[in-house]
């Protein structure tokens, strides 16, 4: 197993406050999570005069704003997930690229034996 | 499927001779446009490193599996090649006094046979 301690301060900012804490290790990001991202067309800015504002309006402002809020939120807390297993991803492929490379070493070795071995004494 | 962004339809005006209302106050006109300018680099920033973050992410994640798959491979040749000689060892010839050169070459003195693939004959 790798050993990776992602900055606490990463992680914090990874996970969501009232769920488990984020795990790089297992996480899954599905494919369309991945691809890059569609840019949504923002409305055009309505200047509203003060006289207007009603309730009504402020209302669905706040409501907006928050909406808003929740999004921009979200989007952060992707990001600093997606990024958090790619640092992990990278320490991971370092540790397997390198037993591929044992493996295929100690490997290399075996059959070389077997081989001279076989010359010898036939097939084993 | 990326589509445009924001609408653009706040460029500079001109301002009119006389009232500095702050719908045209030159200054203020002028600043407003100059900080649609740089939220929309910083917007344009932000998603161009995501992006390149998501591919970066997708090829790890190939990257990944592909070694998984290879030392999985490699494990099964490891095993294949332990039974084969586990099941010769009974059976072996090869174990007279004259030839344990194979695992010990005339010139080492000592030689530590590997523990990583399990079972192997001591010569």
């Amino acid at each position: 197993m790798v050993n990776f301690d992602p900055d606490p301060a990463d992680l914090a900012l990874s996970s969501v406050p009232g769920q488990e804490a984020f795990d790089p290790r297992r996480h899954r990001f599905t494919e369309d999570e991945l691809k890059p991202q569609p840019m949504i067309k923002k409305a055009r800015k309505m200047l509203v005069p003060d006289d207007q504002k009603d309730e009504k309006y402020w209302s669905r402002r706040v409501k907006n704003n928050e909406a808003a809020k929740r999004s921009r939120d979200a989007r952060r807390l992707k990001e600093n997930q997606i990024s958090v297993r790619a640092a992990f991803l990278e320490r991971e492929n370092a540790a397997l690229r390198q037993e591929v490379a044992d493996m295929r070493k100690e490997l290399g070795r075996c059959r070389n034996i077997i081989n001279k071995y076989e010359s010898r004494h036939g097939d084993l | 499927m990326a589509q445009g962004s924001d609408s653009n339809d706040t460029s500079y005006k001109s301002p009119s001779p006389g009232s500095r209302q702050s719908s045209d106050d030159p200054k203020k006109v002028m600043r407003r446009e100059k900080n649609r300018i740089a939220a929309q680099k910083s917007r344009l920033r932000q998603t161009q490193k995501a992006d390149s973050l998501h591919l970066e992410s997708e090829n790890l994640e190939k990257e990944n599996a592909a070694l998984r798959k290879e030392v999985k491979q490699l494990t099964e040749e490891a095993k294949y090649l332990s039974s084969v000689l586990s099941s010769h060892e009974p059976l072996c010839t090869g174990l007279a006094p004259q030839t344990p050169d194979l695992l010990y070459p005339p010139h080492h003195s000592s030689y530590s046979t590997s523990q990583k693939f399990g079972v192997y004959p001591n010569f």
